[in-house]
């Protein structure tokens, strides 16, 4: 749905399916990246591996602010600068981000206010949340990211999890023009899902989802997917989760 | 939902001037201990813990840290107390943070308190959630603990890590040596076995070993080498195998992962060397006659890798022949370890688990007096020795003398 991209039909489906892979790599990151960090610094040094604790304390050892703050701090001025990028007109757009750039990773670590771990971490997740070809999904997954961070900074490992949970319960509640949200995964189709998770080749695709109202060619030959005899006539009644 | 909006809003903020959470604490605020030391007090029940902290500025070698170039890598702190916990405690007397154990990577045990028994020291390590038990465990030989945590290391910044590092590198490749975890020590000493543990001693001036100026000359003034195995009897330290014969406890204890045997050729004493690369030790209590009689069955692997006198390994007798030539040195040697251990009454090999395990009715009359019976058994070592290699080379390029 969100990581399906045009220009993967136009691609071998092993590559497509690898790049989408990729994509969801780079969701996982942009969504749990600063938080994890926050989370392993702050809760958990007993799980980084010793070298690179030390390395991590060497740097902090000149950062005033506690992670989280650090973070945030961070992460706000990305989004600034992304924001800024945008409005601006595309001749200056390139000098702004080579300030930005500039600024936030190499002074800013030198005048000892942000570490370069952290400067590591937000880079990677700015550019992971561009990997997400849905803008809409990109977005909420930007705003998510900071409560996670919250919560990361609040109670560790054990916070995002839970905030994982909530957000899962959150997601199940949801609907769209009546349907909800999670009717991929609830009612699981094998067969319509495999364009969905993985991207494969569309001449083997030529079946309409089992899910939608009109029954498809192979219902209609009466050779039935076992799955297909539970998915609901009308799905707009059933739950969105299992 | 606008309320619940506000509510959740209120939360969120709040977080921003409530950093201090539960549980949470900054990499600023924590003294990283890396090594750990034990000594006894003389002439009282106390401990005197020492802890080698990590000065991070250091450690790392970044060079954005500036300030921290000309400090020492690692500082080591000590109090007096009679639990080790509390001693623990004690040092936040005298450090400014707040120590930090997880990353722990050495416990070093004095001499003098192995010799005194090592038995009440490990409870803290599997009672604290704090302390970790895969940190390696050894004897300070012929020193306090405290002295060798104070030398600094060429190579490896941190003293603990540097000697950690020896000794996993000294018993892969020259097998004299055992590493040995918290847990490996703790299970053994509660079984019925006796632990092994390793000996680390300090080499040159200790004075000299704590300052700077230690790495400005090479070979440092005081440097830290891995030397022999403890042996312990009723948990205390009875006997130091070094050299040959510790090398062969550790084959005893199939843990022998590498080492070289020099053998004789033509005369010439220690001239040729089989480098061991696999080797399995299965150790089995048989009873006869009532009586246990403790086998070892040694299978090896091994291949040329070195010699000074013109042979010719394409011939096939030859290498049957030192095939049993290194079949033969190391029942020879393998013998002499047990020996010694039998002769201060101490099973490191696990001989009573086994016992145990094969033999349960008699293991139940025997479970007493077994340090006696076990110095009193009789020992049979089985090797079979093979060498499967020659290097790149065959035949050597010296050409033989009569010919």
């Amino acid at each position: 749905m969100n990581f399906q991209s045009v220009e993967d039909y136009y691609q071998r489906p092993e590559a497509a399916a690898a790049i989408r892979f990729l994509r969801y790599a780079a969701l996982f990151i942009s969504l749990f990246g600063p938080s994890i960090y926050i989370a392993a610094i702050t809760f958990h040094q007993e799980m980084i591996p010793t070298p690179l604790l030390l390395s991590l304390a060497s740097q902090r050892e000149s950062v005033p602010f506690p992670a989280f703050i650090e973070a945030l701090l961070m992460e706000f001025t990305f989004e600034i600068l992304r924001e800024a990028g945008i409005r601006m007109p595309r001749a200056i757009g390139q000098a702004v981000s080579i300030v930005g750039a500039l600024v936030l990773g190499q002074a800013a670590v030198e005048a000892g206010i942000i570490s370069s771990a952290m400067v590591i971490v937000v880079a990677i997740t700015g550019i992971s949340s561009f990997a997400t070809p849905t803008y809409n999904m990109a977005i909420s997954i930007r705003l998510i990211r900071f409560s996670l961070m919250a919560a990361a900074a609040l109670l560790g490992f054990y916070g995002i999890a839970i905030f994982s949970i909530i957000l899962l319960g959150h997601m199940c509640g949801l609907t769209s023009l009546g349907i909800p949200y999670m009717t991929m995964m609830s009612t699981f189709v094998p067969e319509d899902r495999r364009t969905t998770l993985f991207g494969i080749p569309l001449m083997t695709n030529a079946a309409k989802p089992q899910l939608s109202d009109q029954p498809s060619s192979k219902e209609a030959s009466g050779d039935e997917a076992p799955s297909s005899a539970s998915s609901p006539a009308n799905p707009l009644n059933e739950s969105g989760c299992p | 939902m606008k309320k619940h909006l506000t509510i959740l809003m209120l939360i969120l903020i709040s977080l921003l001037s409530l950093t201090g959470c539960w549980n949470s604490r900054e990499l600023s605020d924590m003294a990283i201990v890396i090594g750990i030391g034990v000594d006894k007090v003389p002439d009282s029940d106390q401990y005197r813990v020492s802890l080698q902290i990590v000065n991070p500025n250091m450690a790392a070698g970044t060079k954005t840290g500036g300030s921290g170039q000309n400090m020492l890598p690692n500082i080591v702190y000590s109090s007096v107390d009679h639990t080790l916990f509390s001693a623990f405690r004690k040092t936040s007397q005298k450090v400014s943070r707040r120590t930090f154990f997880a990353h722990s990577q050495l416990l070093v045990i004095g001499e003098s308190l192995a010799k005194e028994g090592i038995d009440g020291v490990f409870d803290i390590f599997e009672r604290s959630h704090e302390l970790r038990l895969t940190s390696a465990v050894v004897i300070a030989r012929g020193v306090e603990a405290k002295n060798l945590l104070n030398v600094l290391t060429p190579l490896q910044t941190m003293t603990a890590t540097s000697i950690s590092d020896k000794l996993k590198l000294a018993s892969e490749v020259w097998a004299q040596s055992v590493d040995g975890e918290l847990t490996d020590v703790i299970k053994s000493l509660s079984g019925s076995g006796e632990p092994v543990i390793s000996g680390v001693r300090l080499v040159g001036d200790s004075s000299k070993g704590k300052q700077k100026a230690n790495l400005d000359q090479s070979p440092p003034h005081a440097n830290i080498e891995t030397k022999g195995i403890a042996i312990f009897s009723n948990g205390k330290l009875a006997l130091w195998l070094d050299g040959n014969s510790a090398r062969d406890a550790v084959w005893a204890l199939n843990k022998m992962k590498s080492t070289i045997i020099s053998l004789d050729c033509e005369g010439k004493t220690k001239a040729l060397s089989i480098e061991i690369i696999r080797s399995s030790t299965k150790t089995r209590v048989i009873m006869r006659g009532g009586k246990p009689v403790l086998t070892l069955h040694v299978k090896e692997e091994g291949s040329l890798s070195e010699t000074n006198c013109p042979i010719n390994p394409n011939n096939r007798e030859l290498i049957v022949k030192l095939q049993k030539q290194v079949a033969e040195e190391t029942k020879k040697e393998i013998e002499a370890a047990v020996k010694a251990t039998q002769s201060k009454k101490s099973d490191i090999f696990g001989f009573s688990t086994e016992m145990e395990r094969t033999h349960p009715k008699e293991w139940k009359k025997m479970k007493k007096n077994w340090p006696l019976l076990y110095s009193e058994s009789a020992v049979e070592v089985r090797v079979e020795a093979y060498i499967r290699r020659t290097g790149l080379r065959v035949k050597s390029y010296m050409k033989p003398k009569n010919e």
